[in-house]
């Protein structure tokens, strides 16, 4: 393998990992808080549909960012409604939420498979690197790309140098102790549920908007229950999170790229990689992370209320 | 303390006036009327289970009153939540402390403050709290993580973060529970200075000693009434039993077992070293004996290595080094070695560890014994017998419940502690390691645990008593061991220990005057 | 106000209720959605409901679909008892039906009966190991298992492509699939006329053997400790780890057999559409049915016409996932109407009644003679 195609792979990653990143940042945010959100799947194929759906409607990729914006924030609110308030089983409720998001994505994109969107999100030209070709399929990514980038560096800031961060750090740990000092756990826990759910709607907009731009049922692909196994892998720390989701997109981009370089190995076997290896990377970390103890949120998927123990 | 304050009627800054709170089938506070004058450490006295507790989080808005009303400085005031209480200037340090364990000092001090810009100022913030904790000389570190601090370092903490927050009134639920001796001190002096400043203090305990030790007045409550509300000077600590108790105090019988009789060690446990939860060495090489019919009793501020030396030594926590041997065999291995071999274990945690919670009583009581015949019948459990054998052990202990198939974690703690010694002790155990067994339990269920550990001595079981409470330590051990960060004294005969020596053991500094039993960090 | 008690018990009663009034309120939903989509769902939810549950065929396609149904269901329940998720049941239902199909094209000459158990315990004991290994990671490192068993699905589906289009796949047909098993290899018809195989009778067995298993046995009573709480499991002695192998492994066999019995009884050969979405099916049956073994057999066969009408719907031009948006809707308010199982609403006047509280005083009384920690003791357990 010469550079050239490690560059192209490293590049592809980056792109294929992008919708990783978003995903993840909201992840890492819900369940900082205490709420492990199993629907991102499912809002995730929502997001790709609706900004589909609403950017061939309108001619405008931005209007069905802003729709998706709108309808995962919805939906995030319902999971919210189910999980802090009514405190159901969060594994149950994330996993019902996917099949249920499932279903809808089909049944709302049926008339779309096949349309093309006449908007999309395009490659940015950047004219600097044309004196250094070498660098171009890294630093030549859609606008979205860079976005997530600056969104993970703004999420670092968010949860560690602000006010709402450290109520975001405590509702996770320690919610009864938050709620005593005056701050609603349930308040903490509705935004960043919600939060989490328009990221990962734009996730699956950057898939079916940029990634691939075409709307293909259950396009997806798991992607959702990566970000779950990223969120682990990246220790709950916002910051780690740009490194596993490229790493993760590597993994996509490898995938393709050996098949396409004609090895003998069956294609079905190096279509696993995307989800084989992750798993791979996140025991190798959990086994170094073990001998510290455990990491994660004291409270991940345990419901507030107040008065109890 | 200045004569005068006592003879000027005192502005009254705070008033409840009928507060009732019920629970379903528990009337936690039945029209409680509280009087706080304006600059005094209030001391309110009672029992585990009379309504302290309740009163209090209704002040701090975690629960909301069936009836009654609330003023301050004469003016009605609603507290439906927290922030209710804290817009009201009330405060409170909770007996378990209310500090988020993965957060720096003052990242704990800050939240929830409402004058807190978005941003967080780091630099600025550890002066600000650095002033305020020379101020009111509360010495503490505002970059540490609160998990490496020590219980009296994370009080300190709690107090300068409703200082920080310039709250009038302090509420303190039970502060010396978890402090050593000279801590207590410590913390009195602290009290005091807060009080010049004009702070209200509200002081909640069940000893009486400190009570007649720090406060001003004194308010008993007994069975959610308030009995009544006393200067201090007026009351005597007999006075003050009575009515908090409602009748007089028995003392236990302790029976001096024959020493002759014993001198045949039960327990050996040689270099014991083990893991805490997050990977820290928890236990460093701890060796003692316990003899036949002896109650060790291990004193300690928690979160010294307590907890994992009774996991180590019920099989639950793997040792990375040193043997445990029960008459002269050493056990290893599973949990289930351990309890075939005899030991018993009376956990701190009822309801997390000591029982299944949604199983029912019966399948509780069963929890040990279900591996045997009658109750095993080859692969099957036979549910008939297990309902009479547990029922009659439910009975023999009198547990309370509406059914035996109830579900443990409908139960009262002291109906689920006692459904747990029926458990732990109807086995016929060579060594019970009984860890904070009396938490939490009203006086009634106190003393008949007592009963029973003391029968169980009697029978000639050796008893390891692991307990945060001195005056418990004291009344059943026949001989006292401290641990500290891991590290265990010999054991003395009780008599051979005195309160200042307890106390200083517990923070690890060899016994000498009072200035350098200082604990500053 | 609105006060809010906790019940003593969840009742049953009101957990069934609840089941039938999210199933109808999912229905009117689902129709909403589809007229705001311009179909007509009313006629055609008629017509397709109507076809499967109130025909003679219909009932016989729903036995049919209900075996793996409910084979997928309890393996979900079965992992549950022992507190675990197993979200890979759709994997192992595979890894199953391609053990069986190996063992099928392996040895076609033998005689039935050897044949047929063979197939079925390569089923059950190639989807167990995997069920297992998922579960690896949860007891050496807190890997949750969800993560593992969830991924393990995507890598079983691409090994399934592999054999089908390409290791296994018959020559003489252009679709992906194996060539048909012989007939040795093919389950016997229970019912007459119909496609219902015997799986059905092994269906009322396992259910028979796992309830007997998990509430009368010694191993039931041990799995269910370690359930439901994994720290009082340990304190009592229980091998906990022993204890995640065996109910992963059942769970992965449960749905192992499914697998082998769908490739054996219905399909006769490996094709890798041979599940229509078992898997999650399977897991919202089981929520719904609370992991009762009973209710998961009735809670089953609904689904399972709740499927076939999906395909009868198909033809009438109404998209196949709208059923999926319909389990996933019924479990999510099944989930939301659980607090109406666990709580009670009662409506009171603004103050507190006098009467009641009089009432109470004299038996608080009591109750706090021997109750202690009483805000914790009455506030919420979790």
């Amino acid at each position: 393998m010469d550079l050239r195609t490690i560059l192209w792979i490293i590049g592809m990653g980056i792109t294929a990992g992008t919708p990783l990143l978003y995903a993840a940042i909201g992840e890492v945010l819900a369940e900082r808080c205490g709420v492990l959100n199993l629907g991102l799947e499912g809002l995730m194929l929502m997001g790709a549909i609706t900004g589909y759906m609403f950017a061939s409607l309108t001619g405008d990729k931005w209007i069905g960012i802003l729709a998706v914006i709108v309808i995962s924030a919805l939906l995030g609110a319902i999971l919210a409604l189910l999980m802090v308030t009514y405190r159901t089983n969060q594994v149950a409720t994330g996993i019902a939420f996917t099949i249920f998001c499932t279903g809808l994505s089909a049944l709302i994109g049926k008339p779309y498979i096949g349309v093309v969107a006449t908007d999309t999100f395009k490659k940015i030209r950047m004219p600097f690197l044309d004196g250094v070709p070498m660098l171009k399929p890294i630093f030549e990514q859609d606008i979205l790309v860079y976005i997530a980038v600056i969104l993970c560096i703004a999420a670092w800031f968010f949860v560690y140098k602000t006010k709402a961060g450290l109520h975001l750090r405590a509702a996770g740990d320690n919610p009864a102790t938050l709620d005593s000092l005056g701050v609603s756990v349930y308040k903490v826990r509705y935004i960043y549920t919600i939060v989490g759910s328009i990221l990962a709607g734009i996730a699956g907009a950057y898939l079916s908007l940029a990634y691939s731009p075409s709307w293909i049922e259950g396009m997806a692909a798991g992607r959702g229950w990566l970000t779950i196994a990223l969120v682990n892998f990246a220790l709950w720390k916002p910051q780690n999170t740009i490194t596993g989701a490229y790493l993760f997109g590597i993994f996509y981009a490898l995938s393709y790229r050996l098949e396409a370089m004609g090895i003998a190995v069956p294609s079905y076997f190096l279509r696993m990689f995307p989800y084989v290896l992750p798993l791979v990377i996140l025991i190798l970390v959990s086994w170094r992370a073990k001998q510290k103890g455990s990491i994660a949120p004291k409270t991940l998927a345990v419901p507030y209320l107040r008065g109890s123990k | 303390m200045s004569p005068t304050a006592d003879l000027v009627v005192a502005e009254n800054a705070l008033e409840l006036r009928g507060i009732t709170k019920t629970f379903p089938g528990v009337l936690a506070n039945q029209s409680v009327d509280l009087t706080i004058r304006k600059g005094e450490i209030h001391a309110l006295l009672g029992e585990n289970g009379a309504g302290k507790s309740t009163l209090m989080n209704i002040l701090t808005g975690l629960y909301t009153p069936d009836a009654g009303k609330i003023f301050i400085h004469g003016k009605e005031v609603h507290i439906r939540n927290p922030k209710d209480a804290i817009a009201s200037g009330i405060g409170m340090v909770h007996q378990h402390f209310k500090l988020v364990e993965e957060l720096k000092v003052y990242e704990n001090i800050i939240i929830g403050w409402k004058e807190q810009g978005w941003l967080l100022n780091q630099p600025v913030l550890v002066k600000h709290i650095a002033d305020l904790s020379a101020r009111y000389n509360l010495p503490v570190d505002p970059n540490i993580t609160v998990r490496d601090l020590s219980a009296g370092q994370k009080q300190r903490v709690e107090i300068i973060k409703m200082l920080y927050r310039n709250m009038e009134f302090l509420i303190l639920d039970e502060p010396t529970s978890v402090l050593t001796p000279q801590e207590t001190e410590k913390l009195f002096v602290y009290l005091r200075e807060m009080k010049t400043q004009g702070k209200t203090v509200i002081f909640i305990s069940h000893k009486l000693n400190e009570v007649m030790e720090i406060a001003d007045r004194v308010t008993v409550l007994r069975e959610g009434r308030l009995i009544r509300t006393m200067d201090k000077d007026q009351t005597s600590p007999k006075e003050l039993a009575r009515m908090m108790i409602g009748r007089e105090m028995e003392t236990i019988a302790k029976i001096a077992i024959d020493k002759e009789v014993r001198r045949e060690p039960v327990l050996v446990a040689e270099g014991l070293t083990a893991k805490g939860d997050e990977g820290q060495v928890a236990l460093k090489g701890v060796s003692f004996t316990i003899e036949k019919g002896e109650i060790l009793g291990l004193a300690g501020v928690s979160g010294n290595g307590q907890s994992e030396l009774a996991e180590a030594l019920t099989g639950m926590r793997p040792l990375e080094a040193g043997t445990v041997s029960l008459n002269q065999k050493e056990i290893k291995g599973a949990t289930l070695h351990f309890i075939q071999a005899g030991i018993s274990h009376i956990p701190e945690d009822r309801i997390g560890t000591g029982s299944i919670p949604s199983f029912s009583c019966i399948d509780n009581v069963i929890l040990k014994s279900y591996r045997k015949p009658p109750i095993r019948r080859g692969w099957t459990l036979n549910h008939r017998k297990a309902e009479e054998i547990g029922g009659r052990l439910l009975k023999e202990y009198d547990v309370r419940m509406s059914s035996p198939n109830t579900p443990i974690k409908l139960l009262s703690g002291g109906n689920m502690q006692k459904l747990i010694l029926a458990r732990e002790i109807s086995c016929g155990p060579k060594l019970i390691v009984a860890v904070h067994p009396t938490y939490g339990l009203d006086i009634c269920a106190v003393e008949m645990v007592h009963n029973y550990l003391i029968q169980e001595q009697k029978r000639g079981c050796a008893i390891l008593l692991i307990s945060e409470d001195l005056d418990e330590i004291l009344t059943l051990s026949d001989s006292i061991a401290v641990i500290y960060k891991g590290e265990m004294t010999s054991k003395k005969h009780r008599n051979d220990w005195t309160i200042e020596t307890l106390g200083c053991a517990m923070m690890g500094i060899p016994y000498q005057t009072e200035e350098s039993a200082d604990v500053t960090n | 106000m609105l006060r809010i008690e906790k019940r003593q018990t969840s009742q049953t009663s009101t957990s069934i209720l609840v089941g039938i009034a999210a199933i109808i309120l999912a229905l009117a939903i689902s129709t909403l959605v589809l007229s705001i989509m311009g179909y007509k769902p009313i006629e055609i939810f008629a017509k397709a409901f109507g076809q499967t549950y109130l025909t003679i065929p219909g009932i016989l396609e729903n036995l049919l679909m209900l075996i793996p149904l409910s084979l997928c269901a309890l393996a979900v329940a079965v992992a549950a008892k022992a507190g675990l998720w197993n979200i890979g049941v759709e994997g192992q239902f595979f890894a199953g039906a391609a053990a069986a199909t190996g063992v099928a094209l392996a040895f076609p000459n033998l005689p039935a009966p050897i044949l047929l158990i063979l197939m079925f315990f390569a089923g059950a004991i190639v989807a167990g190991l995997l069920a297992y290994i998922s579960v690896l990671p949860r007891i050496y490192l807190g890997i949750s298992e969800i993560l593992t068993t969830i991924l393990m699905n995507s890598v079983v589906i691409y090994f399934i492509r592999y054999l089908v289009f390409d290791a296994w796949d018959d020559p003489a047909t252009v679709a992906p699939q194996t060539a048909p098993f012989a007939e040795a290899a093919r389950l016997p018809i229970l019912i007459a006329d119909s496609r219902v195989h015997i799986g059905f009778l092994v269906v009322i067995g396992v259910i028979i053997l796992v309830h007997y298993f998990v509430n009368r046995t010694v191993y039931g009573y041990e799995m269910r400790a370690v359930g439901e709480n994994i720290r009082g499991a340990k304190y009592a002695g229980i091998n906990i780890r022993k204890y995640f192998f065996i109910a992963m492994f059942l769970s992965g066999a449960v749905a192992g057999v499914a697998g082998m019995m769908e490739v054996s009884g219905v399909v006769h050969r490996l094709q890798p559409t041979i599940s229509a979405d078992y898997g999650f099916s399977a897991f919202v049956i089981a929520w719904v049915a609370r992991l009762g073994t009973g209710a998961i057999l009735i809670v089953s066969y609904l689904f399972a016409g709740l499927l076939v009408a999906g395909f009868t719907m198909q033809m009438m031009g109404i998209p196949s996932m709208v059923i999926s948006m319909l389990k996933g809707l019924i479990l999510l308010l099944v989930l939301a109407g659980e607090i109406l199982t666990v709580y009670k609403f009662t409506w009171t006047r603004e103050q507190p009644q006098k009467s009641r509280l009089a009432a109470d005083t004299s038996a608080a009384g009591s109750v706090l003679k021997d109750s202690c920690e009483i805000p914790q003791a009455a506030g919420e357990e979790r």
